[in-house]
């Protein structure tokens, strides 16, 4: 199990530091303006100071078992690890994560079909001339079609592309 | 006048006569046993015998003992009494065999700037090596150790893997990796490093690597540990169990030799030793 709490930015300002002799908590900052801490820094012994805070931050419907996201347990409204970064996913198969760079919640990706994941910004990048028109749309869609492992980015077969723009998979909007 | 007590003072003498040992176990809340103390005293001075140096200091910056007997003494520096790590969100500690992260916000911060903090390590001399107790089966580059800074001047310091690659970056920005490899292939001593501006090497149990690469300026940034310092921030956090880190100047084979087998060493003693 890899429980984390959903606590507020007050709550986080509130723990944020260093506590005890070597410890430090520093709350992870995920989609929505929340924040998450591990859940064993409430029995961690360097954490005494600040053990009865951590327990108070901990409800029943505020601690989420943080997976490694594969194709079976995408589900949408959990937190899920990817690629080393904590990500959200709302019920239109968006990616969302919190980018430090930016200081915001930003969206990543799209959610095509369970095991297949398109960048959005890459799509919209190579599915338009310079004119905006939409331009070969299956030919380039399929080499941006990714799985979910960091770096294998596996082009779809024709067939693949086919079926995900004919089950509606495939939206291209004016955003 | 008793000869027992001089056997008793000849003997707590032997034991710390190393000065970083006596520094290092100086101040803890929680004392470690004579057996560890005598251990870490055999490491060190067969360290410091190996590689011909009379302090740790001579060729380390910062050196943790994460496999050490407690969680406190095990994020000291053992070289000087500065540099000491900061176990951020709770990594799990087990005593004689390590840290491990969760994967998803913890890690340990070496409050060792690579640039500000340096004083053997150099853009051209420069080693980084961590002991890794775990097998890698995530297929998501995961970092060891590091640091990277993205704006220009862009600039690396930091060993990450997936379960089939090592990457390597003695300061500098080119993603070199070393591939074919299996999550069990990257258990025991990792070391990545440079003796020139030209060539970067990473070691892995002593087996060398190598390519010809030019040295980058040094991130100004901290050394984070089962995770990578991104401008500032913690990412690519490893579930990976670390027994040992440290940060030096740039050595030669013989010297890596001497690094690998004298901390293994020490891990076998304690029966948590991995190389095969």
């Amino acid at each position: 199990m890899n429980n984390h709490i959903i606590i507020t930015p007050e709550q986080a300002e509130l723990i944020r530091g260093n506590h005890g002799k070597y410890s430090a908590i520093e709350p992870v900052p995920v989609p929505a303006g929340n924040y998450i801490i591990s859940e064993d820094c409430i029995s961690d012994p360097d954490l005494l100071s600040v053990k009865e805070q951590l327990q108070a931050m901990k409800r029943p419907d505020n601690v989420q078992d943080i997976k490694d996201v594969n194709e079976s347990e995408i589900s949408t409204g959990r937190l899920v690890n990817h690629n080393g970064l904590v990500v959200c996913i709302d019920a239109a198969n968006e990616v969302f994560s919190y980018d430090t760079k930016e200081q915001s919640t930003v969206k990543k990706s799209v959610m095509i079909a369970p095991s297949l994941m398109v960048e959005r910004e890459q799509i919209k990048a190579l599915t338009t001339d310079a004119d905006g028109n939409i331009k070969k749309l299956a030919g380039n869609v399929k080499y941006y079609v990714a799985d979910l492992t960091e770096g294998t980015r596996t082009p779809a077969t024709d067939t693949e592309v086919e079926k995900l723009i004919n089950d509606g998979n495939i939206i291209i909007t004016n955003e | 006048m008793s000869i027992v007590p001089i056997i008793k003072k000849f003997r707590l003498g032997s034991n710390l006569n190393q000065p970083e040992v006596q520094q290092y176990i100086s101040g803890l809340t929680t004392p470690l046993s004579s057996a560890q103390k005598t251990k870490l005293n055999t490491f060190v001075r067969s360290l410091k015998n190996g590689l011909g140096i009379s302090y740790l200091s001579s060729a380390f910056d910062v050196m943790y003992i994460l496999g050490g007997e407690t969680a406190e003494s095990s994020l000291r520096n053992l070289v000087k009494n500065a540099h000491h790590a900061t176990a951020v969100n709770s990594p799990t500690f087990t005593a004689l065999e390590g840290f491990s992260g969760n994967g998803t916000s913890s890690y340990l911060n070496s409050n060792y700037n690579l640039s500000n903090s340096k004083i053997v390590a150099s853009q051209n001399s420069v080693s980084l090596g961590v002991y890794n107790r775990s097998e890698i089966t995530s297929l998501s580059t995961l970092a060891y150790a590091g640091a990277r800074k993205t704006t220009l001047p862009e600039s690396v310091t930091l060993l990450q893997g997936t379960s089939t690659s090592l990457f390597y970056y003695p300061n500098d920005t080119a993603d070199t990796g070393i591939t074919g490899l299996n999550g069990t292939t990257q258990k025991g001593m990792l070391i990545t490093n440079r003796i020139s501006d030209t060539i970067k090497e990473a070691y892995i149990n002593k087996t060398k690597y190598q390519a010809s690469v030019n040295s980058a300026a040094i991130a100004p940034l901290s050394l984070f540990i089962l995770a990578r310092d991104l401008d500032g921030n913690p990412d690519r956090y490893n579930t990976c169990q670390l027994s040992f880190c440290f940060v030096g100047k740039g050595f030669t084979q013989a010297n890596i030799n001497i690094i690998t087998d004298t901390f293994e060493a020490y891990m076998d003693s304690n029966g948590k030793g991995v190389i095969a």
